[in-house]
């Protein structure tokens, strides 16, 4: 009988057995992280029309998050500000900086500046601000340290599971209500005990599971 | 089996009682749109290359702008919708509503909520919501030459236009200026209108052209009261009502005032309470007779004489009716018919101050005269009709007149405001011949529509949504209409316009609105810095002094002059023309959800046609879709005819609206224009036809009707096994008033399964192992088949809500409507009856506690919520269409096309942001508005005490919840809330022994459920209809 398969393919099997493993896991890892949201999204950081810097704004000068976002407590939605809110104090600080350019002919002309949206929602996900300020989930738990980014980018994946992971378990992320805006607060630090929160109305926080809660 | 009711009981069309058709729902599978599996399988193969191509290359979201106000207006909350109080009126019908408006645009239309009930805007006035953003409207004034070809102008030129054409007419005194108005219903309007005649203008005439312009109403109320005057309805004080040739709870009248009424009266249930009976005589099934106890199929020329025998008879049996009446006559009917005058003679004298005749529009107005007095016989003037003179314009003309007027060389100058006679004038007039011999045909409009092609100057105007305005209604209230948008085409208001015409100079609405309002205030008030102005646009409501005063009818001996001498009925066919139940008298032609909404009767959509009885269609032998040609006098149409049951023999039912050619894409194709067969002149009443003939063409029509799409058949002996276990199903339940008291349990006798404990789930396991639900609050739903009129509004809230597709005519024939709330329609009798009683039961998605839709979904697409919600998650549904195909009750509905891609940006603007957009290949269906309940669990967990407070709770510290149908309906049939809270409505609404699931032998415990329908026959006829039955 002819010898059809050299001899190395003896090796084969045992090769197999060995590398297939470790190449299914490489692949699998390598989907894991490269396609998922932590890779694809998180990071995202577009050049903005204004340069404008949160770290100086927020941290620096330590303006609180609803002095601009005003409408976040009120609505599904933190409004970004009216160029007329960045005019209140810029009529009289930098009045003539170039960076504002934009921002004064804003507010000369009324046409509004065209800011790149960062953290995207799918359409068919509704999230609303109001229910998670008023719960107690902070801004930082979504954010990121927005008060040491010079510009924002996205800090946290903003998917399906990330999302899942709090509402099934929302103790670690909540903090009391005077605490919202507080991107240094940490429950360790300040000793806060999660299992006596309440919200703004003085309930139990509940997040829903199902798919209605976000979905509609 | 039940023991009274036979398997036909309940029936659809003729053609299923002739074993014709027998499946639950349309094979859609088979349909594919030309593409055959070769290609399907290319295409595929690409998609997937693409899918590859995609996943690597395309994964970064594409970048999304924000753009916030530079000023943001005070108190506006971005992403929050904002609700104004307006008003609107169709024909003389008012309708005061609350719009929503989601960041500067409208989205919703719903009527203003009082006292717990939704307000009931009907079909139209929700519909309004979509003329408004519709692509088709007129955006550029301008002129067009003979051939209908228009030449853009610019509005300079184009006011420079109109107001050299109207200063000429001043010069001439206003001789041979004719203002062409619709029914105006709007103070300030009909003011500015007034002053069009007077003083420089003094010789121009107003013309009415407007099929909702109530002429033998007004007609028939000036012979006995000596001027025109309306008459309104308090239904929920009669006990007996009988209508003659009126449609008065959906087409005629004030009719959502009157539905909610006449559901007050169906509501009196218990045992001492007297629930109220409605007569219909009528030609054609109307929804006020499709819901009457006894219907008396007459055709419309007797309809008169069955009025003038209903007096004789009151007469002979001793009522006293007012002395100086006029001589009645008595009348031969067939016996059927003869029955039910009877019994309904002896109603009315029994039940005097309770007991009222209500006449249609459609009727002569001395049939209106007569109705009025044995109203005034039966004292029903005391608590049930209310009369108003009508404020409305003293000397208006008539189309016919103005045709004469025209033919005469006695108009050089036509101004049309808002109107569209050149479609609605009635074809033996001959409007655009008549019309062209005018040299100065101005055109106001908000489309370029078949009068403005025919015009020199055609200036479009701006939609009620965009505009100040008032209006007042029937009863005397007056609304300010109070703009929710800029004008889209920078348009001005046809109020604006009016005043234009009479100076030249421009004007704006709002200070003509508060100028008119505020006569006899102080000057504060008309600047606008009054609290009172902004309470009133709060409101929805305006402190004005009403303008028309009561009005009393006494003038019996000009009633017997009126009366005709012979009242014989004209030979040959007779035709009869009515408003179409969708696009009324085709001004909701160009709206695509009009188009598509079933007609409650024939569930025609798309089209209109000719309808005839069963014998007819016999004798004729003519078939649903057949052509025929009618011709009447020198005019003649081709149209289908659709087999109707409960249509007069002898009567062809033409509705109005359809057949608008050159409208455009959704009203091109639709239909057929029945006005040209119509005839006005020399005072004809243009709602009836005598003398008319027909023939059969041969050829036939595709009628796309719903009434076979996704239905439950209800009694199915013929095909046994469709039920488990049983070859019935009891879809529908109905006793009389009388079966009711003496078994107020009796829907429990049409049970499947009797004892409950016997009832399983498919899988077999009993009942108290199923899922538990965690949620605080479960929700539920209850339908009362007793008060639901069939009107369509619900089904039409749900589309305007949920950003329902519409798909055209082609995909209907398909059974592709994507309709989340369907109109089921029965009718109840025997196969041979031509009159058959009518049931309707609206079906949505049910929201099974045993969703069989789940457990067959492959990716968990649709799964439950621990509130009870069968929810629906889009974006995970692959298509397999598993749960639809499962699902019991037919409810769910597949994209088979992107309905949602490229769609106008006009069309963009009236999406409900709270709604996702569906893709193609998606399964979707009625979710309960979960995003209301969304919006109000969050209010509550943020303001209230987390728990969502019940529609009727008094204190409620957060938002409460109606759904969009709920929140649509005129008879407060749909009652939703929290099923585990003992006192709330829904709760007490299921309580009710009328109260069953639909098909609850399946286990699927439902959660929505149905309340019975409770007839009242007289207590004569009562046993006939049970032979019937």
């Amino acid at each position: 009988v002819a010898n059809i398969f050299p001899k190395w393919t003896n090796k084969l099997p045992t090769a197999l057995a060995v590398g297939a493993p470790i190449v299914l896991s490489v692949v699998v890892a390598a989907i894991w992280y490269w396609f998922s949201p932590w890779y694809t999204d998180v990071g995202y950081q577009p050049v903005q029309p204004v340069p404008y810097s949160h770290k100086f704004h927020a941290g620096d000068l330590g303006i609180d998050c609803r002095y601009c976002h005003n409408t976040v407590e009120d609505a599904d939605f933190a409004a970004i500000p009216p160029t007329d809110t960045c005019m209140n104090c810029h009529k009289h600080v930098a009045t003539d900086s170039a960076k504002l350019e934009l921002v004064r002919e804003s507010a000369d002309t009324g046409k509004s500046i065209e800011w790149i949206k960062i953290h995207q929602l799918p359409d068919y996900a509704y999230f609303s601000h109001k229910v998670h300020i008023n719960g107690g989930v902070g801004c930082v738990s979504c954010h990121g340290r927005v008060d040491h980014m010079e510009e924002v980018y996205l800090a946290k994946p903003l998917s399906m599971g990330w999302c899942l992971d709090c509402h099934r378990n929302p103790q670690p992320h909540l903090r009391p209500l005077d605490q919202i805006t507080n991107m240094d607060w940490d429950q360790e630090k300040a000793g806060y005990d999660p299992a006596t929160h309440v919200n703004r109305a003085g309930l139990a926080v509940l997040p829903p599971e199902h798919c209605s809660g976000c979905h509609r | 089996m039940n023991e009274t009711k036979q398997p036909e009981h309940f029936w659809k069309t003729h053609t299923q009682l002739n074993k014709e058709l027998h499946r639950e729902s349309i094979d859609t599978s088979a349909v594919t749109d030309g593409v055959s599996r070769r290609n399907f399988l290319g295409v595929m193969g690409a998609s997937a290359a693409l899918a590859g191509v995609g996943l690597s290359g395309c994964i970064r979201k594409p970048v999304e702008h924000i753009a916030p106000y530079a000023k943001r207006p005070e108190d506006l909350i971005p992403g929050k919708p904002v609700f104004y109080a307006t008003a609107f009126a169709l024909g003389t019908k008012v309708t005061r509503l609350l719009v929503e408006s989601q960041d500067g645009r409208p989205t919703k239309i719903e009527g203003l909520p009082e006292g717990g009930k939704g307000g009931g805007a009907d079909a139209w006035a929700q519909a309004e919501i979509l003329n408004l953003y519709d692509p088709e409207r007129s955006s550029h004034p301008g002129t067009f030459d003979d051939k209908g070809k228009k030449a853009d102008l610019s509005w300079s030129d184009a006011y420079a236009s109109l107001d050299g054409s109207m200063a000429l007419s001043r010069k001439n005194q206003g001789k041979g200026l004719a203002l062409v108005v619709d029914t105006v219903m709007s103070p300030t309007y009909r003011r500015t209108l007034e002053g069009l005649t007077k003083g420089q203008l003094s010789g121009a005439k107003l013309y009415v052209a407007d099929p909702a312009y109530p002429h033998n109403r007004l007609k028939g109320a000036e012979i006995v009261a000596g001027r025109k005057s309306y008459t309104t309805l308090t239904l929920a004080n009669a006990d007996i009502v009988a209508t003659f040739d009126s449609d008065c709870l959906h087409t005629d009248g004030d009719w959502s005032s009157n539905a909610s009424g006449f559901a007050e009266g169906r509501s009196r249930l218990a045992a001492d309470e007297r629930m109220n009976r409605l007569y219909a005589v009528e030609p054609t099934m109307s929804l006020t007779g499709a819901n009457a106890d006894h219907r008396a199929r007459v055709k419309a020329s007797d309809v008169g004489n069955a009025l003038q025998a209903v007096a004789f008879r009151l007469l002979a049996k001793g009522v006293g009716l007012t002395a100086g009446g006029p001589k009645v006559y008595d009348f031969k009917f067939p016996a059927a018919t003869d029955a039910i005058l009877n019994a309904l003679v002896d109603d009315l004298a029994g039940n005097k101050g309770r007991s009222v005749v209500v006449v249609g529009e459609r009727q002569p107005a001395w049939v209106h005269a007569l109705g009025h007095y044995i109203n005034e016989g039966l004292d029903a003037n005391r608590e049930i009709v209310t009369w108003r003179k009508d404020s409305g314009m003293t000397t208006v003309h008539q189309l016919p007149q103005l045709v004469t007027d025209l033919n005469a060389g006695a108009v050089d100058t036509v101004v049309c405001l808002g109107t569209n006679p050149a479609y609605v004038a009635t074809g033996d007039l001959k409007f655009a011949d008549a019309y062209k011999k005018a040299a100065t045909r101005i055109h106001l409009g908000l489309h370029a529509d078949e009068t403005a092609v025919l015009s020199t100057l055609h200036i479009p105007v701006s939609h009620y949504l965009e505009a100040w305005g008032d209006v007042q209604s029937q009863d005397g209230v007056t609304t300010v209409a109070q703009p929710l948008i800029a004008p889209l085409f920078h348009t001005p208001s046809l109020l604006e316009l009016a005043a234009r015409l009479r100076d030249g100079k421009k004007h704006n609405g709002l200070q003509l609105v508060q100028g008119h309002l505020s006569r006899g205030r102080s000057s504060s008030f008309a600047a606008g810095k009054n609290t009172a102005w902004k309470k009133w646009l709060f409101d929805g409501k305006a402190a004005v002094r009403s303008t028309v005063g009561p009005a009393t009818a006494s003038n019996w001996p000009a009633l017997t002059k009126a009366m005709p001498k012979n009242a014989k009925a004209g030979t040959g066919f007779e035709l009869n023309f009515h408003m179409d139940s969708s696009v009324y008298d085709g001004r909701y032609a160009m709206n695509a959800w009009c188009q598509e909404l079933p007609d409650p009767i024939s569930k025609l959509t798309w089209d209109n046609a000719a309808t005839i009885s069963r014998t007819m269609a016999k004798t004729n032998e003519l078939a649903n879709g057949d052509m025929i040609t009618i011709s009447w006098e020198d005019r003649t149409l081709t149209m289908p005819v659709w087999v109707t049951p409960g249509t007069a023999d002898d009567t062809i039912s033409l509705p109005l609206g359809y057949g608008r050619k050159s409208m455009g894409e959704v009203a091109g194709e639709a239909g057929f224009n029945t006005y040209s067969l119509q005839k006005s002149a020399g005072g004809y009443n243009p709602w009836i036809g005598f003398g008319a003939q027909f023939k059969k063409e041969g050829s036939t029509y595709e009628l796309a009707s719903t009434q076979h799409h996704d239905s439950l058949t209800p009694y199915n002996d013929k095909e046994p096994g469709t039920g488990v276990g049983t070859n019935r199903r009891p879809l529908i339940r109905v006793a009389d008033k009388t079966v009711f008291l003496a078994k107020p349990d009796f829907v429990n006798d049409d049970e499947v399964i009797k004892d409950p404990t016997k009832i399983r789930s498919l899988s077999g396991r009993p009942q108290e192992d199923e899922t538990v639900y965690k949620s605080p609050q479960q929700w539920g739903m209850t339908i009362d088949l007793n008060t639901c009129l069939g009107c369509n509004a619900c089904v039409l809230a749900c589309n305007a809500e949920n950003n329902v597709s519409m798909v055209g005519k082609a995909q209907v024939l398909n059974g592709r409507e994507m309709h989340w709330l369907r109109m089921d329609r029965y009718f109840e009798g025997s196969a041979s009856d031509d009159n058959p009683q009518m049931v309707v039961q609206p079906v949505g998605c049910m929201q099974c506690e045993n969703a069989p839709c789940e457990t067959v979904c492959p990716v968990a697409a649709t799964t439950h919520s621990p509130d009870g919600l069968n929810d629906m998650a889009y974006n995970r549904c692959i298509g397999t269409r598993y749960c639809a195909n499962n699902c019991p009750y037919k409810v769910r509905r597949f994209n088979y096309f992107n309905f949602n891609t490229d769609i106008h940006p006009l069309h963009q603007m009236q999406k409900n942001p709270d709604v996702t957009i569906r893709f193609r290949g998606v399964m979707e269906k009625c979710t309960y508005c979960v995003q209301r309940i969304s919006e109000a669990k969050i209010d509550a967990k943020v303001r209230g005490n987390g728990l969502v407070p019940d529609i009727d709770a008094k204190d409620a510290k957060s938002k409460k919840i109606m759904t969009a149908c709920q929140q649509a309906c005129p008879s407060d049939s749909i009652v939703f809330g929290d099923i585990n809270d003992p006192n709330s409505r829904v709760s007490k609404a299921k309580r009710s022994t009328r109260s069953y699931d639909l098909l609850g032998e399946l286990n699927n415990k439902p959660r929505t459920s149905y309340l019975a329908k409770i007839r009242n026959p007289h207590p004569k006829l009562a046993t006939q209809a049970e032979k019937k039955g």
